[in-house]
């Protein structure tokens, strides 16, 4: 995989090299898919991802008639469980299946990893730097880069589908999670899950109100914006956009010294508020848009100036208007990268995003576009219905995209990639099961069951899918994982402690760390040099290794005691609550994985038992008084427990020949569909 | 619990707003306007900005 891109980086935004160098790779791309001439294979494979999709819940709703396409596709066919990824998280599936090889080889093993230097997380599966202050020049107020900021794709390995462009056969591959920076090469793909939004997060919404909460910076995923009624009826107001590196701040250039304090980069915004109706008119640059209580916008464009007139940071955003009295409250989405001019590259080639975006409108760019986090939040800026009526946007969207990929779709693969399954399934595991300990009769009688209604709705898809598959072509549908309740928590940080594998420094409070700080003076909270492991991300446990970690005290000879004792142990662990034992396997990274890419690999990989989890809060370096608690929260589902407990799903209009069909045998299979030869670093087999 | 001295006229100012944008005293607006100001600088720090991205995935709250 191509895995470093030179566009920008959140931090240093397109110096004028990395614009050209933009310009430049526009350009080259467009000659390569021009001069790539595609030849006709007479063979179409079209492949529909549809993240988080469960067997058991495919058995439950299609015996009740409640799936007649996904009975037809079966029945032309196959339908067999797919073995996902160890973890069976989607970042570790979806690169299993990109790649057809195991985590030890693509080097992706969790959403988070940790920095063995600093003992701190980091999202896996991309990287953006910005370029070093070394490289610019501050003259006055203004800053000039020499060099752009490098957003690098973390996964390793070539992604099947690039075998298939290499080969002179049209693919397109759309919305693919663990692909940002999209992987280069000649192959067409554009990013999903993992792609952030204009400020370099995985989302941060904006919610405007004027009644905030006394600690409005608590919340996560998203900024709560105080509005002040300075004139009747008309809040003035801003969108704050990413950090500008292009120019310092105009009252404070500099903090302590020679420290340059960057400016902020802002986009004024008015809104009137209609004296008698519930309805507000929203200004801010060329838009102007009327919108009632209750309301969804369309996308709206957004453009952060850096360097005017030459350079900006383009986006777009979508409001919700959730109340206008007694209280105003106003949501605004996290703002997407423009995929007619993104600030980082979203497609490869470029053009593939302007193409879908001048054919079917703006589209969400950014990974999990589902505002989870604006329902977790306390506040109920978005409630369960709303969050369910966004799911419905983003599906409306993904729906005219996927149509418009099968009017062009006439040789070769298409895939295509539906995410609002697995968020919804998380959130509404509560509604759709009343035995979770967050079941909501109020809302479940008000919404129905909204997991049956998101495979009601998927099953419509795999119907538009049949309509367009000829008795010669290959359909499959298939899932990274399935999907679990999530009732207790396990937090395997707490239990390290309790264990003495790990230990706090003297006087610290352990309700009072969090990634291994102590809160009070930001110091290590963990006494590294009696530590001997400790968890990050939600399945792991490094040993704490000496000359890997940096205060590591497991010498390389004690390491496989220490990574046998420990695995076993954990398994051994019963909930006092019910005598259940929540971990059913512990997986040793030195007996699973295959590879050379094991240097961010958790020693161990906690496989939970359907029904628990591991704690957000130990996957932080926290360590919460209880080993075991009931999970009272709205992400109510889950899958990141053992492999063999939520396999996903393969539904094709094939004979599968292979006994235990596999996440990564999906590539080989369509490479073997147009008689390429199975590459000898993947580790998966032809299915067909 | 520590005083910050301000301006007569800044304080007039602060007043007037703290009002109008639904603080329920001039105390919490104050200590929300710094609190901001400072997540801000904060967020200069590469470890922050670690912590807020990690904020937005939904699999940690």
């Amino acid at each position: 995989m191509s895995n470093k891109k030179s566009f920008s980086s959140f931090g240093r935004f397109i110096p004028p090299p990395a614009f050209v160098m933009a310009g430049l790779l526009l350009a080259l791309s467009l000659v390569a898919s021009c001069g790539t001439k595609t030849k006709p294979t007479g063979k179409k494979v079209l492949i529909v991802g549809i993240d988080g999709m469960d067997p058991r819940l495919v058995d439950e709703f299609m015996s009740r008639g409640l799936l007649p396409n996904f009975e037809k596709l079966m029945s032309m066919g196959d339908f067999k469980p797919l073995t996902s990824s160890i973890p069976p998280q989607s970042p570790v599936a979806w690169a299993n299946f990109i790649t057809g090889t195991n985590p030890g080889k693509h080097g992706i093993f969790d959403f988070i990893h940790r920095d063995p230097d600093t003992y701190m997380p980091y999202l896996s599966t991309s990287k953006t730097e910005g370029a070093p202050e070394d490289d610019s020049i501050a003259l006055g107020k203004r800053v000039i880069w020499l060099k752009g900021g490098v957003a690098e794709n973390k996964v390793a390995g070539t992604p099947f589908w690039e075998y298939l462009a290499e080969n002179g056969i049209w693919e397109r591959v759309f919305k693919i999670p663990s692909n940002f920076p999209p992987a280069g090469g000649v192959g067409w793909s554009g990013s999903g899950m993992g792609t952030p939004d204009i400020l370099g997060t995985y989302g941060t919404f904006t919610y405007f109100t004027d009644n905030p909460p006394e600690h409005p910076d608590s919340i996560g995923g998203g900024t709560i914006t105080p509005v002040y009624m300075v004139e009747e009826n008309v809040f003035r107001t801003k969108f704050v956009g990413p950090t500008n590196t292009w120019a310092l701040d105009e009252k404070r250039p500099y903090l302590g010294g020679d420290k340059r304090n960057y400016a902020d980069s802002e986009v004024p915004l008015t809104i009137y508020v209609d004296p008698e109706n519930p309805a507000v008119k929203i200004e801010f640059q060329d838009n102007e848009l009327v919108l009632s209580q209750g309301e969804w916008s369309g996308w709206l464009p957004i453009k952060f100036d850096m360097f005017p007139p030459f350079l900006g940071a383009r986006g777009i955003v979508r409001f919700y208007l959730k109340e206008v009295r007694p209280d105003f409250k106003l949501y605004a989405s996290p703002i997407n990268m423009d995929p007619l001019e993104p600030p980082m590259p979203v497609t490869n080639p470029p053009e593939y995003a302007v193409e879908v975006a001048e054919n079917c409108g703006y589209y969400y760019t950014q990974g999990m576009p589902e505002d989870t986090k604006a329902r977790q939040a306390d506040l109920d800026i978005l409630n369960d219905g709303e969050l369910f009526q966004q799911m419905m946007l983003i599906h409306d969207e993904d729906k005219k995209i996927f149509k418009w990929h099968l009017d062009q779709f006439k040789d070769g693969l298409l895939y295509y990639y539906f995410g609002s399954l697995d968020l919804g399934t998380h959130m509404f595991w509560r509604l759709h099961d009343p035995s979770h300990p967050a079941y909501d009769p109020k809302w479940a009688k008000k919404m129905g069951d909204p997991v049956e209604k998101l495979y009601v709705m998927m099953d419509k898809i795999i119907g538009t899918a049949l309509e367009r598959t000829g008795p010669n072509d290959v359909l499959i549908v298939m899932s990274d994982h399935g999907f679990a309740s999530w009732d207790k928590t396990f937090q395997v940080n707490s239990w390290l402690l309790e264990n003495g594998y790990l230990r706090l420094e003297k006087g610290v409070d352990r309700e009072k760390v969090a990634y291994f700080r102590d809160l009070d003076s930001g110091k290590f909270g963990v006494d590294w040099s009696r530590t001997m492991a400790y968890g990050m991300g939600i399945n792991g446990v490094y040993i704490n290794k000496l000359g890997r970690e940096a205060y590591g005290a497991v010498s390389p000879v004690e390491y496989r005691e220490y990574v046998d004792e420990i695995a076993e142990k954990l398994m051994d662990y019963v909930d006092p609550a019910t005598g259940e034992k929540p971990i059913l396997v512990a997986a040793k990274s030195y007996e699973t994985y295959k590879g050379d890419g094991l240097e961010h690999a958790p020693d161990i990989v906690l496989g939970f038992k359907r029904g628990y989890r591991g704690g957000d809060e130990s996957a932080l370096g926290k360590f919460p008084k209880e080993i075991v608690s009931l999970n009272k929260s709205s992400w109510s589902g889950d899958h990141c427990v053992a492999t063999r407990e939520v396999p996903g799903i393969i539904v094709t209009n094939q004979k599968i020949r292979k006994q235990d069909p596999a996440l990564i045998d999906v590539g080989p299979t369509v490479l073997s569909i147009f008689g390429i030869e199975k590459p000898a670093q993947m580790d998966g087999e032809p299915l067909f | 619990m520590p005083k910050v001295k301000i301006s007569k006229e800044l304080f007039a100012r602060v007043k007037k707003f703290a009002g109008m944008a639904g603080y329920s005293s001039v105390d919490e607006f104050v200590s929300h306007a710094l609190e901001k100001e400072v997540s801000q600088l904060e967020g200069a720090d590469s470890e922050e900005e670690i912590k807020k991205k990690l904020q937005g995935l939904g699999y940690i709250s």
